[in-house]
């Protein structure tokens, strides 16, 4: 004799063809003689059968509700909320530069006639798809300890020329208070290096003896920039299997908060973000990469700038 | 070493692999969980089309459970797929929206309008009705198991309980249902 509770545990398992043979021929022989518990076995069957039949047909979401819907999701998520300071910042920094230039510095600052960056060479290129130019235009900057910092953003458009012009007010008054303020210096900028490497997977946190054995993995287009302390500027376009991830890094130390970085520009068709860095000995460091719209699709580009600036 | 800027490019193909976008991702670029978000997105919406039968509840709860996925990705361990990590979420989502809410399911709009009366039509609505008034739980899995085909392991992992759990809700599950079936009018 077969309990009830029993049964419908029995049942189910037989139904989900879970059990066992011997087992199954003592459950044939009682629904046999069970009218009971063969009207169960058909209801569960039945049951199963319904609910099958019954799923509904799902339409899509149309495109623009579909796009609608991710907006909202990143929006309230947050993933974008860290972008947000950087206008703010941009602006600040902004009436900053324009207090130093215009009041502090010009008491301070010696001769500082010409700095002018020098003809922009591009160093590696990589195409783009042009669906998604817009959002390759999306760049992100990370703080940096005590030094002035900026992100890309529609506020955030500077020009070179005006990052220069930042960079040399910011380092006039820490060479005035060394006693070097009367002294001409011709600053040049250290040739950057660049090769083709292997790196694997990952991006822009290995540590400097990984990098210099890089392992197997995609192509990496990398420009290295070396500064007089010793450390490295780094900014390296990878070839992902599909898809590519620009980085620019710096290794290094900088002793004194005399650099300067720039997102520089975003506008509908090209998006620019560049690095200018000085150190105590006067070495200009400025690597630039920048992603375009153009008729045949989009570029990024690697470009070196800063070749003969000089800083008397 | 710090990382000074970063321009992630998204990836060639139409068809992009997981493994391109996902590390990505977990870094929160926005590139990479637009490409997360059309990966699964409409089979989301498609479960919490199911589970709350209203096309605009569906929307809100798969909303919901991508704002979580976003905010929760980078600590996703990989210790299941994707995508049952996803629908775990958005299946508490939409529990907490029908647990929330006093009134029946509504039934589908097309539901309403295909008043054909043919015996396969009529069969079908009174499925879902009787659907309609289980308890979130059971309909939960019932959905998961009839109309996602999801196995009992994938159950398991979505509705966060032990593969016995599962067969015994789902036992419970369908009496319920054959229940609520066989009390309609």
């Amino acid at each position: 004799m077969i309990h009830r509770w029993r049964m419908r545990r029995t049942l189910f398992s037989f139904h989900e063809g879970e059990l066992p043979e011997a087992k199954r021929a003592v459950l044939d022989a009682h629904l046999e003689q069970c009218p009971e518990c063969a009207e169960a076995r058909r209801r569960l069957a039945e049951s199963d059968r319904l609910l099958a039949a019954a799923c509904p047909e799902t339409e899509a979401l149309s495109a623009e509700a579909t796009g609608l819907l991710f907006q909202r999701a990143l929006a309230k998520s947050g993933a974008q909320r860290r972008h947000a300071w950087w206008p703010s910042l941009v602006v600040v920094g902004g009436a900053v530069a324009v207090f130093f230039v215009g009041v502090i510095a010009p008491s301070w600052v010696p001769i500082l006639d010409v700095m002018q960056p020098g003809t922009p060479t591009t160093i590696a290129q990589v195409p783009v798809s042009p669906a998604r130019a817009r959002a390759d235009r999306e760049v992100v900057l990370h703080r940096d300890q005590g030094a002035p910092t900026a992100g890309a953003s529609q506020a955030g458009i500077a020009p070179p020329e005006e990052a220069f012009r930042v960079a040399k007010r910011l380092l006039a008054p820490r060479r005035h208070s060394h006693g070097h303020s009367r002294r001409s210096l011709v600053l040049s900028r250290p040739e950057p290096s660049f090769s083709p490497l292997r790196f694997g997977e990952g991006q822009g946190e290995r540590s400097r003896s990984q990098r210099t054995s890089p392992p197997k993995g995609p192509e990496a287009a990398t420009l290295r920039a070396p500064e007089a302390d010793g450390g490295v500027m780094v900014a390296r376009a990878e070839a992902q299997p599909r898809g590519q991830m620009f980085i620019m890094l710096t290794a290094g130390q900088v002793d004194e908060p005399v650099t300067v970085r720039q997102a520089l520009e975003e506008t509908p068709g090209y998006a620019r973000v560049a690095a200018l860095q000085s150190d105590v000995n006067g070495n200009l460091v400025w690597t630039q990469a920048t992603v375009s719209s153009e008729p045949s699709g989009s570029a990024l580009v690697l470009q070196s700038l800063g070749d003969g600036a000089r800083y008397r | 070493m710090e990382i000074l800027a970063a321009v992630a490019l998204p990836p060639r193909t139409k068809v992009p692999d997981e493994r391109d976008w996902l590390p990505a991702a977990r870094l929160g670029e926005p590139w990479a969980l637009e490409q997360f978000y059309h990966a699964y997105q409409p089979q989301v919406y498609a479960l919490c089309r199911r589970l709350l039968g209203r096309c605009e509840d569906a929307q809100d709860a798969t909303q919901a459970a991508f704002v979580r996925a976003f905010r929760e990705l980078a600590r996703f361990r990989g210790d299941s797929a994707v995508r049952t990590w996803l629908y775990r979420i958005a299946v508490n989502e939409a529990l907490g929206m029908l647990r929330r809410r006093r009134d029946a399911l509504a039934l589908a709009e097309e539901d309403a309008c295909a008043a054909d009366g043919t015996p396969a039509v009529v069969e079908r609505l009174a499925v879902r009705a009787a659907l309609a008034r289980v308890t979130p739980a059971h309909r939960a899995i019932l959905v998961l198991r009839f109309w996602e085909g999801l196995s009992y392991l994938e159950i398991a992992a979505v509705l966060g309980i032990s593969l016995p759990a599962v067969k015994m809700r789902l036992q419970r599950a369908r009496e319920e249902f054959r229940k609520q079936y066989e009390e309609q009018p």
